[in-house]
């Protein structure tokens, strides 16, 4: 990819839609962990389309309410803050993300359900692992391939042949998109992240999550182990395929044994098949 | 009739018209099941080897695990009309991550648990196309039995 192209896609994730203020905020409140409730509410309160999905999300079947939630405090000690920011930010970056990514091989959906998959494994992952997880581990698993979105625009039959070819030789795919375009989708991704505003942990682990041992830390194992779950679940292989290197170190530092990392694939599974609709009427 | 079977589900037909197809087989393997006598056959995708990793989820989807889910594909198949002396088994799928060591080849570890429920039964497997990096969709057609596997813009019979 020549150096014009590269300043086009800057440009094109300059002009990617702003994140609304307020899921700013909750970011903001997710990397500190001295948060408190009223923190995430003060966060919220003031967004009237943001609170009204909110409480659409806790009074939906899904959510399985006893009674009726009527504040955001009530919706956020319902759902608990993981979901709070996965779901604000999954609705925003939702329109997106279902497109096709021809480049990427991915039909409509494709590239959404694999995101949702991965952000799924993050949030269960603290029931099949030693350490602990953060609760913002959902969205930042949510959005670590956004970086195909913007790239996907870039890359024409040209380009991904020369990428398959590479593969074929027996190199893994991020190796060969990194060849072939001097960035991959993950640096891009960081780059999304970054134009967004997000924390330093959420920007590392989605611009390294193909490469967990450069700077090791949790949020960066965890999102490179649920971008494996959701490779082993089959969704959103594309392009890609199961042409990725595993990081023995990432399972090892987080504590998962290999059949922790099979129930996990199961748990998912499940929260996948009860999950996807949530999104669409959220 | 094309019948799609979705991760953790199968699909038995006996209409000479249907096809069984399935998606996606990374890790996961695609056991298709024929008998040329009766004319019935099955596709079940699998996604784990063993239900002891998580008993619950096995109790509420059996047809996660191969060893839970594939008893109860061979008794469907059976309540259909299938005869296990006639039964044409190939597989396909259980591809792999890259990775050092054995700890995240699912895929291999499925292929090995259908194989010894396989041998334990009695039941040969015909033909199969396993490993690899890359995905595979299955197919079954219901007239004739033909199993064919496609991946990376190529297909192979089976």
């Amino acid at each position: 990819m020549n150096q014009v192209a590269i300043t086009d896609m800057i440009q094109d994730v300059d002009g990617l839609e702003a994140m609304p203020v307020s899921i700013k905020k909750l970011a903001d409140v997710a990397a500190n962990p001295n948060a408190r409730i009223d923190d995430i509410v003060e966060a919220i309160r003031y967004d009237q389309a943001l609170t009204a999905d909110l409480l659409r999300a806790a009074n939906s079947a899904w959510s399985g309410a006893a009674r009726t939630i009527e504040t955001v405090q009530q919706a956020v000690v319902r759902l608990g803050f993981s979901w709070v920011l996965g779901l604000m930010t999954g609705k925003h970056v939702r329109r997106k993300m279902v497109e096709p990514c021809a480049a990427y091989q991915l039909a409509e959906k494709e590239l959404w359900r694999h995101s949702l998959a991965a952000a799924l494994a993050a949030s269960k992952m603290g029931s099949v692992a030693e350490k602990e997880i953060p609760p913002s581990a959902f969205t930042v698993a949510l959005m670590h391939d956004i970086g195909k979105r913007v790239l996907a625009n870039y890359l024409d039959t040209d380009l991904v042949n020369r990428i398959f070819t590479l593969i074929q030789e027996g190199m893994c795919y991020i190796d060969a998109e990194r060849e072939v375009l001097g960035t991959d989708h993950a640096i891009v991704g960081g780059m999304v992240a970054r134009h967004w505003q997000f924390p330093e942990t959420f920007i590392n682990a989605i611009e390294h999550h193909h490469d967990p041992d450069a700077e090791p830390c949790v949020m960066l194992d965890v999102v490179h182990v649920a971008n494996i779950v959701a490779k082993i679940l089959g969704i959103g292989l594309g392009t890609e395929q199961m042409n990725m290197a595993c990081s023995d170190s990432a399972v090892a530092r987080l504590g998962i044994s290999s059949e922790g990392l099979e129930s996990l694939c199961a748990i998912t599974l499940e929260e996948l098949q009860k999950t996807e609709g949530l999104f669409e009427t959220a | 009739m094309r019948h799609i079977v979705g991760v953790a589900d199968y699909k038995v037909a006996s209409d000479p018209g249907d096809m069984i197809v399935t998606h996606a087989l990374g890790s996961c393997l695609g056991i298709a099941a024929y008998d040329p006598i009766n004319k019935v056959g099955g596709l079940f995708h699998v996604m784990l080897p063993t239900a002891t990793v998580n008993p619950d989820k096995a109790l509420s989807n059996p047809f996660m695990f191969v060893d839970s889910g594939l008893p109860l594909f061979f008794r469907e198949l059976y309540a259909r009309g299938a005869e296990k002396k006639n039964i044409v088994v190939k597989i396909a799928g259980g591809a792999a991550l890259r990775a050092k060591r054995d700890f995240f080849a699912i895929g291999k570890r499925n292929y090995m648990i259908a194989c010894k429920l396989f041998s334990k039964n009695g039941i040969m497997i015909q033909g199969e196309d396993i490993g690899g990096g890359n995905s595979r969709t299955m197919y079954m057609e219901l007239k004739t039995g033909r199993v064919w596997v496609a991946s990376g813009g190529q297909e192979t019979d089976l």
